[in-house]
């Protein structure tokens, strides 16, 4: 149990202490960071399955909300990736922010997200879902202004959280809906409720559109797609893990995870079909004529993920998760390696690159490795899962099978077209420098993960997840996708320094922005005109305001003038007190001293008698015996 | 018995003031005690003197002398040891030092 | 006994009684105050012996004179200034001055002894220069000055009068002087107390007073009988019979008085037995009695001349 406490909690720790005493470390406090997803990476690896950590938070009502971490095959499986991920992209920013200013605050951040990632797969509550959703979202501002003096940065992290936000309200409606279908935030127990059919459908429905809002605006599927490549400003270790292996992934993991609640919906089921195909499609055409490398990347990306909800709209959670993991360790490899392109070259535009396969051949064969993966050439990973995926379409429908294989295609043709203008032909940038041993060793770490993941885990995932396996793929399809992705390669390869497929990208890019954009603006006005609402919402309070004022005001004279009246009494009462206290000052006090002194003189006028001298008294003695003599004889004599 | 009993009386009580003079007038203890003999002195003059003159055949009143004189006696004894007491704390005999009582 | 007879002896008897008693009260040398009181007593003895109570006369005598006076006459012992020679020469009445006459005015033992000194040869000076029949040779001996003094007054008591009239002066500033002086010491070496002049008045008006009374009062029932000669045997016979319990209640007092003085006269640091064996227990290491050997005050020679042998025969030993 401590140990699964402790696979979240470490890397929230490290980034406590980065930001700490990172400081005055030789790696500016990357070491805790990887350390600490090292450690969890071991402690996946030693907790057993179904360990369960689970808490009630409160009780309200019929309402009870809990805490909690669990650990299903899915989670674990996808917090291993995480973890996985995170160590490799870990080691890699050690060198790549070596020397570079405020590695305390980029490494708390990274430690920060890691552990909320962590905490987003393990949670078995979704409460705890949504907090360590809204923080992942947090982290993804916080990196991706990280260099917020650089022109555009600000803007980009704003943009990326605000279109986030707009899914996040789908997600938070969704498991409130959640809640007062079930009574309470357990994800297991929503699970069972909907496989004893004790939910009534349309609210189950309306359910999955919520959730998938959230899911769509993690995964910038469309409309919410415009801030993923913006969001490439960031650096590049920020964009292989946040922006392509894993929080964006949170959307596709989300559907995963809430998978029996689309499958009792399936109006949504067929949404994030289509919503996964258009972006996809729209994504790669757009990709292919992108000039930027880190920007084809993120098209790339957001194409990928829309295949993954393709396959999840068809009914293939497998092949989705599949295609998740292969596509996360393939493409975080490519993004480093593009890091190191710009890193060494100074630029990452692909019309200035060219020829660097010999000044960095190793950052070349590790790019070219993660992009045949992406293509889908085998023995390497993309080939399985997009295999899968394939396999999973066929299975549904002819034309899904065949969108499948145009995706195959696109992907090999910007892929081909990225790695041909970057590492060959002329070579652009003269003065090339070489990549520390720690980006070096990230790299490798993830290039082999890419293409050896594949091959490990096809036929045995379906042992490892719950969920059904695929069927067999046609070798007519497999020939058709391979032959797809060699053309797609050598295509994109020949238009290595032009859009491959004319302006048609960069108009489609345009007009998408725009349509991004729209929900953005169209929430900007409801704000607006909240604004107004409020506004007037203002003047009534004011006026409710003013008016039990007035009240208040009439209220307050009463009591001042009850005041008034009591202080006068009061006022007569106290001089009376003070009258009588000067009279008995005056009266017996002072006359009791007078008294007191009048008999102290007599006392001592009485003391001096008392001389103790013996002469004084018996003269005092004599006289009055003479005295008394005195009197006897006159009385004898009269 | 020619001479009367107020000769005896006056020259008893002349005997008396001397001792009252000397009682309040002298500071040492020792004149002091021998005012009082001259008291006691006095008295037993004009006891013996009554007794001679009004009651010659009761003898009680030289029984009433002899005690005067016995207390004398013993009032002497008592203040000689005080007399010599006081000596050996205060190397004098003065009453007017030992005034303590006042306060 | 004739009436003349009787007439005449009381008259010495009073006079005797009252002259001593006033001298005893006036005089500034309690040495004869003492010796005043003597005659006083001796004085009212005989009116006793007069009134035909010859047994208490007697005992005046016995008890007074024989018991009191020595015990008045051991406390003047210890008087710092038993022989009035301080007192002398102070602002004086004409009764004092007449009763002290011949008491020779000296200063107080605090000064010094040059100082004492000076003053004798100083009074010895001022002697000489009024009695001119004093030979010059007398007047270096200090030691019999006194001596010398007293004879001298005796043998020419007017003259003396006329010296202390004449010195009456320069004594009494001479002794204010001494007086202020000790007043300052914080000790008044006056024999009288303040309140001497009252004291004086308040005996008097008590003595007219007392002695008007007796005149002007009716005389008493005088009864015309002769009392037993032989009063002793009467009063024994009393003190057996009638006042047995007042006898024996007299010696019962006396023998408390006989404690009480004891009591109060013994020393009260006198170490008891038990504190005496108490200090030689403390004592580690006690006199060497033994070695000291005898002191041969009543021996021999002969027999100190054989106890010397034993003794080294033992040290031998």
């Amino acid at each position: 149990m401590i140990v699964l406490l402790a696979i979240p909690a470490l890397p929230l720790l490290a980034a406590l202490a980065a930001l700490r005493v990172g400081r005055r470390m030789p790696w500016g406090g990357g070491e805790f960071v990887v350390g600490a997803a090292a450690l969890s990476l071991i402690g996946l690896m030693l907790v057993p399955d179904g360990a369960n950590l689970s808490a009630t938070w409160f009780e309200s009502g019929g309402f009870r909300l809990t805490v909690g971490l669990e650990f299903s095959p899915l989670t674990w499986f996808v917090a291993t990736l995480v973890a996985s991920i995170a160590l490799g992209v870990g080691i890699y920013s050690l060198g790549y922010m070596a020397g570079k200013a405020d590695r305390p605050r980029f490494f708390a951040e990274l430690g920060l997200f890691i552990g909320a990632m962590l905490v987003l797969v393990l949670s078995s509550s979704l409460v705890i879902l949504f907090a360590a959703w809204e923080l992942v979202g947090l982290a993804s501002y916080l990196l991706i202004g990280f260099n917020y003096a650089e022109p555009g940065a600000p803007q980009a992290a704003a943009k990326a959280f605000l279109m986030t936000r707009i899914g996040d309200v789908g997600l938070l409606l969704g498991w409130l809906l959640a809640l007062t279908l079930t009574g309470t935030t357990e994800i297991d127990a929503l699970i069972g409720a909907l496989g004893q059919q004790q939910l009534a459908p349309a609210p189950v429905a309306l359910m999955a559109f919520l959730m998938l809002a959230g899911a769509i605006g993690k995964s910038a599927q469309l409309p919410l797609t415009g801030w993923l490549p913006d969001a490439m400003i960031g650096p590049t270790p920020v964009s292989a893990l946040l922006h392509s292996a894993t929080m964006v992934a949170a959307g596709v993991f989300l559907v995963l995870r809430l998978y029996p609640v689309f499958e009792a919906a399936p109006g949504a089921l067929a949404a994030v079909f289509w919503i996964g195909a258009a972006t996809a499609l729209v994504a790669g055409v757009i990709a292919t004529g992108e000039m930027d490398l880190k920007r084809v990347l993120a098209w790339s990306t957001a194409s990928q993920l829309g295949e993954m909800m393709i396959a999840l709209g068809l009914g293939g959670p497998l092949a989705a998760s599949f295609h998740l993991a292969a596509h996360a360790a393939f493409k975080s490899t490519l993004f480093l390696a593009a890091g190191v392109v710009q890193e060494e070259a100074g630029t990452r535009g692909l019309d200035r690159l060219g020829g660097l396969i010999r000044a960095l051949p190793f950052t070349g064969v590790v790019f070219l490795i993660a992009g045949v993966a992406l293509a889908g050439i085998p023995p390497l990973s993309g080939f399985w899962s997009e295999e899968a995926i394939l396999a999973t379409a066929a299975r549904q429908s002819f034309g899904a099978a065949l969108l499948i294989v145009a995706l195959i295609f696109l992907a090999g043709t910007y892929i081909g077209r990225a790695a041909s203008a970057t590492f060959f032909g002329e070579r652009r940038p003269d003065d090339v420098g070489k990549p520390a041993w720690p980006m070096k060793a990230g790299m490798a770490l993830l290039a082999l993960a890419a293409a050896s993941l594949g091959w490990l885990l096809s036929g045995r995932l379906g042992s490892i997840l719950p969920f059904s396996a695929e069927p067999d793929l046609a070798s007519a399809w497999r020939a058709f996708a391979l032959v797809a992705a060699i053309l797609g390669l050598a295509f994109g390869a020949r238009r290595s320094s032009a859009s491959a497929f004319g302006v048609l990208p960069a108009k489609l890019r345009a007009g998408l922005m725009a349509a991004t954009e729209w929900p953005t603006i169209a929430t900007m006005r409801i704000s607006q005109l909240l604004n107004v609402v409020e506004a007037a919402l203002d003047r009534v309070a004011q006026g409710i305001a003013k008016g039990s004022s007035v009240i208040a005001g009439t209220t307050h004279s009463a009591e001042r003038q009850f005041d008034a009246v009591a202080e006068l009494a009061a006022g007569g009462v106290w001089r009376l007190a003070q009258n009588s206290e000067r009279a008995e000052a005056l009266g017996f006090a002072r006359g009791g001293d007078a008294l007191a002194i009048d008999i102290v003189g007599i006392g001592e006028r009485l003391r001096t008698l008392q001389s103790g001298r013996l002469y004084l008294y018996t003269l005092a003695l004599f006289v009055w015996a003479a005295a008394a003599l005195v009197a006897g004889g006159l009385m004898l004599w009269l | 018995m020619i001479v009367p009993l107020t000769a005896y009386l006056i020259v008893g009580a002349i005997l008396f003031a001397i001792g009252v003079y000397t009682v309040i007038a002298q500071r040492a203890a020792v004149m002091i005690l021998m005012g009082i003999e001259v008291l006691l002195n006095a008295i037993g003059l004009n006891i013996i003197a009554f007794w001679r003159f009004t009651a010659p055949t009761d003898y009680s009143a030289q029984i009433f002398a002899i005690l005067i004189i016995t207390i004398g006696a013993i009032e002497m004894a008592i203040g000689l040891a005080l007399v010599m007491l006081l000596y050996r704390q205060r190397q004098t005999v003065e009453v007017d030092a030992y005034a303590e009582l006042k306060r | 006994m004739s009436e003349a007879f009787e007439i005449v002896a009381f008259g010495i008897s009073a006079f005797i009684a009252i002259a001593g008693a006033l001298g005893m009260a006036t005089t500034m040398s309690m040495f004869r105050s003492g010796i005043f009181l003597m005659s006083s007593f001796i004085g009212v003895a005989g009116l006793f012996i007069l009134l035909t109570a010859d047994l208490i006369g007697l005992l005046q005598i016995m008890m007074y004179i024989g018991g009191f006076l020595v015990m008045i006459l051991f406390m003047v012992m210890v008087m710092h200034d038993p022989g009035g020679a301080m007192m002398a020469g102070m602002d004086m009445a004409f009764v004092e001055r007449w009763f002290s006459k011949g008491l020779v005015p000296r200063e107080p033992p605090h000064s010094g002894h040059s100082d004492m000194h000076a003053d004798h040869g100083q009074e010895q000076r001022a002697h000489d220069r009024q009695s001119h029949a004093m030979p010059q040779s007398n007047a270096g001996d200090h030691r019999g000055h006194s001596v010398h003094h007293d004879e001298h007054a005796d043998d020419d008591d007017q003259s003396m009068q006329d010296m202390d009239d004449s010195g009456h002066e320069g004594h009494a500033a001479h002794h204010g002087n001494d007086k202020s002086g000790m007043d300052m010491g914080g000790m008044d070496m006056s024999m009288v107390t303040p309140v001497r002049p009252a004291a004086a008045w308040l005996a008097g008006a008590i003595g007219v007073v007392l002695v008007s009374m007796l005149l002007l009062r009716p005389t008493w029932r005088v009864v015309n009988a002769m009392p037993d000669p032989d009063s002793a045997r009467r009063i024994g016979q009393l003190l057996m019979e009638k006042y047995m319990i007042a006898f024996e209640g007299a010696g019962f007092l006396i023998l408390i008085g006989i404690f009480g003085a004891v009591l109060l006269a013994r020393p009260t640091i006198y170490p008891d037995d038990a504190s005496r064996r108490a200090r030689v227990a403390v004592d580690k290491k006690p006199e060497p009695i033994a070695a000291e050997g005898l002191v041969p005050l009543a021996v021999p020679d002969k027999q100190a001349g054989q106890h010397e042998p034993h003794q080294s025969e033992e040290h031998g030993a």
